[in-house]
C-alpha cells in the first residue's frame, strides 16, 4: 500500500503536532487541522485516507465533521478521539454512529494500529 | 451535608457532575500531550540509538511542551481543588470575587465549545460574603448557562463584580438573542439559591435587549484603603 495520508483534527495544537511528528516517524504522513475551518477547508483539497477528529471541537461536533468530510469522500476512513471519559475505563469503544473512538489518553501503537485498519478499507469501523 | 439549597436534590450534583466532566475532559486533553510528548522523547532516544543524530533544539522544544502541559494541568487541579472546597462551610465567609473568577475560568470550556468569549472584568476588588460559596457558585453557573444558551459564535458573555451600598453584585450580561430554552427553570433555581445567601437573582434587558443577570447579596465592609 502507499502512503498513509492522514489529517489531525483537534483544537489541542501541542497534541497534533506530537502526533504528526510521531507518526512521521512509522511512515504515516500525517497533517493538522486545530479549527473546523481549516479542517474543512485542508479536505476541499486533498482527499486524505483516514481522519482522525477530536468529538467535542469548537463550533462543530466531531461528528458533524465527518459527516461534511464523507460527503466530499465517502471512502475516507475516520477515526475519533476524546477526552471524555466512558466510566468504564475502556480504552475504546463504538459510537451510536459506528465509528470507533479512542479515549485520551491513548496508546500510541494502538493509534497506529487503527489508523492503518482504517486506511485499509474502514476495518476500524463496525 | 446542611439543607441549603445548593447542596439537597440533584440541582447541586449536577452542577458540579457538569464541571467535573468539562475539567477533567481538559485534563485528559493535557495529559495526552505530555503523554506523547514523553513517547517522542522515546522515539528520538531509539533513533540515537540506532545512530541517527539528534538536534538538541527538538529535544528542547518537546520539553517545554511537557512543562506547558503540567503548568496547565496543576492549575486546573487547583481550581477544581478549590471548587471542590468550596463547598466545605456552609456558613462561612469568602471572597465573593474570587469564587466567581475560579468559576469564571472553570466554564471558559464551555464558551470556547461554542466559539463564545466569556470574560471576567477586572480590577474588582475583594467582596467578602458570608454564606454558601458554592450556592453563589451555582447560581452563576445557571446564570451563565442560560447566557451562553442564547449566544452565538463570535458574541461576548461578561461577569462583573461590583459594590452596591452593603451589597455585592454579580452582573451577567450576554448576547441580544433569547435563549433556546430552560431559561425559566434556571432563573427560577438561581433565585432560590440566592435567597439562601440571604441575596436574590433577577433577569432584565440589558443594553440593546441583551441577555443579562443580576445576583445581589449582603457584603461585608469594603477593605480598607
Amino acid at each position: 500500500m502507499n502512503e498513509i495520508r492522514v489529517l489531525l483534527i483537534d483544537d489541542e495544537e501541542e497534541l497534533v503536532a506530537t502526533l504528526e511528528e510521531r507518526l512521521g516517524m512509522r511512515g504515516i504522513r500525517a497533517e493538522t487541522a486545530t479549527t473546523v475551518e481549516q479542517a474543512l477547508e485542508r479536505v476541499r483539497q486533498v482527499s486524505f485516507d483516514v481522519v482522525v477528529v477530536d468529538l467535542k471541537m469548537p463550533g462543530l461536533d466531531g461528528t458533524e465533521i465527518v459527516d461534511r468530510i464523507r460527503e466530499r469522500h465517502p471512502r475516507t476512513g475516520v477515526l475519533l478521539i476524546t477526552g471524555h471519559g466512558s466510566g468504564h475505563g475502556e480504552l475504546e469503544q463504538v459510537t451510536h454512529r459506528g465509528y470507533r473512538i479512542l479515549l485520551k489518553p491513548f496508546a500510541f501503537d494502538r493509534l497506529v494500529e487503527l489508523i492503518r485498519e482504517a486506511a485499509q478499507g474502514g476495518e476500524a469501523e463496525r | 451535608v446542611s439543607g441549603t439549597a445548593g447542596r439537597d436534590g440533584r440541582g447541586g450534583l449536577a452542577f458540579f457532575g457538569a464541571l467535573a466532566a468539562s475539567v477533567t475532559h481538559e485534563l485528559n486533553n493535557a495529559l495526552s500531550i505530555i503523554d506523547q510528548a514523553g513517547g517522542l522523547l522515546g522515539d528520538l532516544a531509539a533513533g540515537a540509538a540506532a545512530g541517527r543524530e539528534i538536534d538538541p533544539r527538538r529535544l528542547e522544544t518537546v520539553r517545554e511542551r511537557i512543562d506547558r502541559q503540567v503548568r496547565k494541568g496543576v492549575e486546573i487541579v487547583n481550581r477544581l481543588n478549590r471548587f471542590a472546597h468550596s463547598i466545605d462551610e456552609p456558613a462561612g465567609e469568602f471572597d465573593a470575587v474570587a469564587e466567581t473568577e475560579n468559576l469564571v475560568a472553570l466554564t471558559l470550556r464551555f464558551a470556547e465549545l461554542k466559539k463564545v468569549r466569556l470574560e471576567l472584568a477586572p480590577g474588582a476588588e475583594e467582596i467578602r460574603a458570608r454564606g454558601d460559596a458554592f450556592a453563589l457558585q451555582q447560581a452563576l453557573f445557571a446564570c451563565l448557562r442560560s447566557a451562553l444558551d442564547g449566544a452565538e459564535e463570535g458574541d461576548r458573555i461578561e461577569v462583573r463584580p461590583r459594590r452596591d451600598g452593603g451589597e455585592g453584585v454579580l452582573d451577567v450580561s450576554g448576547p441580544a438573542r433569547p435563549a433556546a430554552g430552560g431559561d425559566d427553570a434556571r432563573l427560577a433555581e438561581a433565585e432560590r439559591l440566592m435567597e439562601t445567601l440571604g441575596g436574590s437573582c433577577r433577569a432584565r434587558s440589558g443594553e440593546g435587549g441583551g441577555a443579562a443577570f443580576e445576583l445581589r447579596f449582603p457584603a461585608g465592609p469594603a477593605p480598607a484603603a
